[in-house]
Order: C-alpha cells, then sequence, then structure tokens
C-alpha cells in the first residue's frame, strides 16, 4: 500500500511539475496575450494513461491503467474508466475497477464513483471474493475499501447481498457487509 | 436435490483466514420450505471432513422443521446443523422440543441434547432426566401421556418411543416404571422389559386405553 501511495505521489508531483511549466508557459503568453488560466479546467489531461509500478526486479506491484486522466491545480485528479492492478508482495492480489476515479489533492484516498467491481484473490486454492457495489472509497495507506451503497460478494457458492460495505485488502482478506444482508450457499 | 440455504441477517463477516461466515443480528436461516432456524449469531464453517457446518447461537435459537411426519418446533441455546448429514445437534439448558404429527397429535419435550436426524425424522434426546408429554388429539377426556427417562428416541415415522435409563410413563393413574421401555404412540401400547439375558427376560406389557 505505502508503494502505492509513493506512486500515486511520484504521478502527482509529475503532474505538478508538468502543471507548472504548463503555468509558467501559459504566463508568458498570457502577458502577450492577456489569457487568464481558469483553475477549473485541467492543466494536465492524458488519453490511455498506462502506469507501472515494479520492484527493483523488475516484479509489478501495481499498475493503473485508464481511458483519461485529468488534472487540476490546487484541486484533485480525475480518472475515467480506471483499472487498478495491485500485485502486492506481502497481501493477496487484488483488481478493482470503476467507471470513474478520484485522487484526492493528498493522494491518500482513491475515490472510485459509479459502478464498481473489486477482486480479491484468496490464494491456497480458494475462490477468489467479488465485490460489486457502487462509489466505494480506497483508503490505500491503511489497505481498506468501503461503501455505503447497495454491494454483492461472490466467494465460490456463496452469494452474499446487504447495503455498505468494509473490505481489508491485505491479510488476513475481510470482507463485512454492514446491514439488510442476504445470503445464498450452496453447501455441501 | 440439494437446496441452497437462504439467510438474512442485519451484518455478515467473511474472515477469508478462517474461511468463515458471520452473521450477527436476527439471523434467519431457510433451506427450501422444510427447516428455519431464527437466532443471534450464526456461523458457516466447515468441519474436519471438509462438510459445511452451521453452527447457531442465541437466547434462543429457534428451529421449524416440517416434513412427511408433521412438524416440529423447538427452543435451544446452540443449534449444529450438520448439512450434508442433514443432522440437528441441539444443546440447551434445557431445551425444547414440540412437534405435531399429520393428525394434530402433540408430542413436546425438554432435555440437555438432542441428535435430530432430519433424513430419517427420527429424534434423540438425553437429560437428566428428559421429560416428554403426548397428547393425543381425539382423547379429550384423558390427561396427557408423560413420561421421563435419560434417553429418549423418538422416531417420528412409526410414532414410537425407546426410553431408556429409569424410564417411567404415567398415564390416568397407569404407571410403567422400567430402565427401557418401548412405547407405541399410534397404539398407545407399552412395552417395558428389564436389560437382562434372553433366558432371564421378562417383559410387561401394559394396553392402555386410547
Amino acid at each position: 500500500m505505502n508503494v502505492l501511495a509513493g506512486l500515486l505521489l511520484l504521478v502527482a508531483v509529475m503532474l505538478a511539475t508538468s502543471s507548472y511549466v504548463n503555468h509558467l508557459d501559459r504566463k508568458t503568453h498570457a502577458s502577450v496575450s492577456q489569457h487568464t488560466y481558469h483553475q477549473d479546467f485541467p492543466d494536465i489531461q492524458v488519453r490511455n494513461l498506462q502506469l507501472v509500478h515494479a520492484d527493483a526486479n523488475g516484479r509489478h506491484l501495481y499498475q493503473i491503467v485508464a481511458e483519461e486522466l485529468r488534472h487540476y491545480i490546487k484541486k484533485s485528479t480525475e480518472l475515467d474508466n480506471i483499472i487498478l492492478r495491485a500485485t502486492p508482495a506481502d497481501a493477496p492480489n487484488w483488481y478493482t475497477q470503476a467507471a470513474h476515479g478520484w485522487i484526492d489533492q493528498q493522494n491518500k484516498l482513491l475515490m472510485l464513483y459509479g459502478p464498481v467491481f473489486l477482486k480479491q484473490e484468496a490464494g491456497n486454492d480458494a475462490a477468489p471474493i467479488e465485490t460489486i457495489t457502487r462509489d466505494m472509497m480506497i483508503d490505500y495507506q491503511n489497505s481498506l475499501a468501503y461503501s455505503m451503497a447497495p454491494a454483492t460478494v461472490l466467494n465460490g457458492s456463496h452469494l452474499l447481498s446487504g447495503t455498505g460495505v468494509d473490505i481489508q485488502l491485505k491479510k488476513p482478506v475481510h470482507v463485512k457487509l454492514l446491514s439488510n444482508v442476504s445470503g445464498s450457499h450452496l453447501l455441501e | 436435490m440439494r437446496l441452497p440455504v437462504n439467510i438474512t441477517a442485519d451484518s455478515v463477516e467473511h474472515v477469508d483466514a478462517s474461511a468463515t461466515l458471520l452473521y450477527s443480528g436476527n439471523v434467519e436461516v431457510t433451506q427450501g420450505k422444510e427447516i428455519t432456524l431464527r437466532c443471534d449469531q450464526l456461523q458457516l464453517s466447515r468441519d474436519e471432513q471438509n462438510d459445511s457446518l452451521i453452527t447457531a447461537t442465541g437466547a434462543p435459537v429457534i428451529f421449524e422443521q416440517s416434513g412427511r411426519n408433521g412438524s416440529s418446533r423447538g427452543e435451544a441455546s446452540v443449534v449444529t446443523y450438520l448439512v450434508k448429514q442433514r443432522l440437528l445437534r441441539l444443546e440447551g439448558s434445557p431445551l425444547q422440543f414440540h412437534h405435531q404429527d399429520q393428525q394434530g397429535n402433540q408430542t413436546s419435550g425438554d432435555a440437555l441434547t438432542a441428535n435430530y436426524d432430519l433424513h430419517n425424522e427420527r429424534i434423540e434426546m438425553s437429560g437428566s432426566p428428559i421429560h416428554i408429554k403426548h397428547t393425543k388429539k381425539s382423547d379429550h377426556n384423558k390427561s396427557p401421556l408423560t413420561g421421563e427417562a435419560g434417553l429418549i428416541e423418538y422416531d417420528l415415522g412409526s410414532e414410537r418411543l425407546v426410553m431408556t435409563g429409569n424410564a417411567i410413563i404415567e398415564q390416568d393413574g397407569s404407571k410403567v416404571v422400567n430402565d427401557r421401555i418401548i412405547f407405541d404412540l399410534k397404539q398407545m401400547n407399552a412395552v417395558a422389559g428389564k436389560k437382562a439375558s434372553a433366558s432371564t427376560r421378562v417383559q410387561t406389557t401394559i394396553r392402555l386405553d386410547k
């Protein structure tokens, strides 16, 4: 998780530097054309973003794929059609996909808007845990994901649904549906 | 056909380390129309043979079962359901058990533990002692049949009670006391015998009026 935080911080620094250069350029240009830069428009816009973070041995730790990234000065970063694949060495692999993503200015939280799919590998030949919900917050420093929206969890022959979900992304993997839950289990 | 087990509750936790699901608050479990369990907490896990195990705890756990031979209802503090074997293990201090057959005749009892074989519709109760009461729907003028024993096996299909360990059966002044009593609830016929070798076997049959 710290590596992901570092990666996102790196992205932010890169974007900030680029933004600053862009801003200087605009200032120079503004002195000629009297153009004023508006903060509600992104200073950085990237299409078909692919970011991979690997360790010293070349092992992938995190991969972020997004159809579009928009960065705003003194604001957050927005992503469309985001896929985040985590393969940390010290925790089970997980994968999330959402229509829209938002990274706060402090790079501590990733908010996934709209429908969200999260898959966690359970390991030891156990069935993965798949969660479908909406509007999920990922606190990657604390390895937590949570949503207050209705959620469905599929784990092998277990199908659970409820409202509100808390997920621990590190070991031991832990999923809690918070209210009005129902489960269907095909048991042997 | 294997029927899914459906559960509703206030919340549920999946703990991957133990591959356990833990339901909490107003838990209700159903499997088809046959079994219903209501409890405060329910754990879904696997036993040593990797078979599914449902453990319900509460104050009390209420179970309802309907089968070929009528319907049963009971209260216990812990109910364990071995899904593959279709066996309910009930524990309580005491647990309450109530059965109504297709004719409306009712049998109730209290015990410390009970194993309820849902497949064969047979319940085995143990306690110190178990108290049991049977009321025939058609017998308005008679008092209920009462009894007690250390161990009672009740076959819901044959409506036969096998009572062992200081067994007593009583109705309207008639009383049978023995180590072992087999009582036919259909015929209201008690067969009582001492545990002895075949040569020394002594049996007493007392017919209680229907």
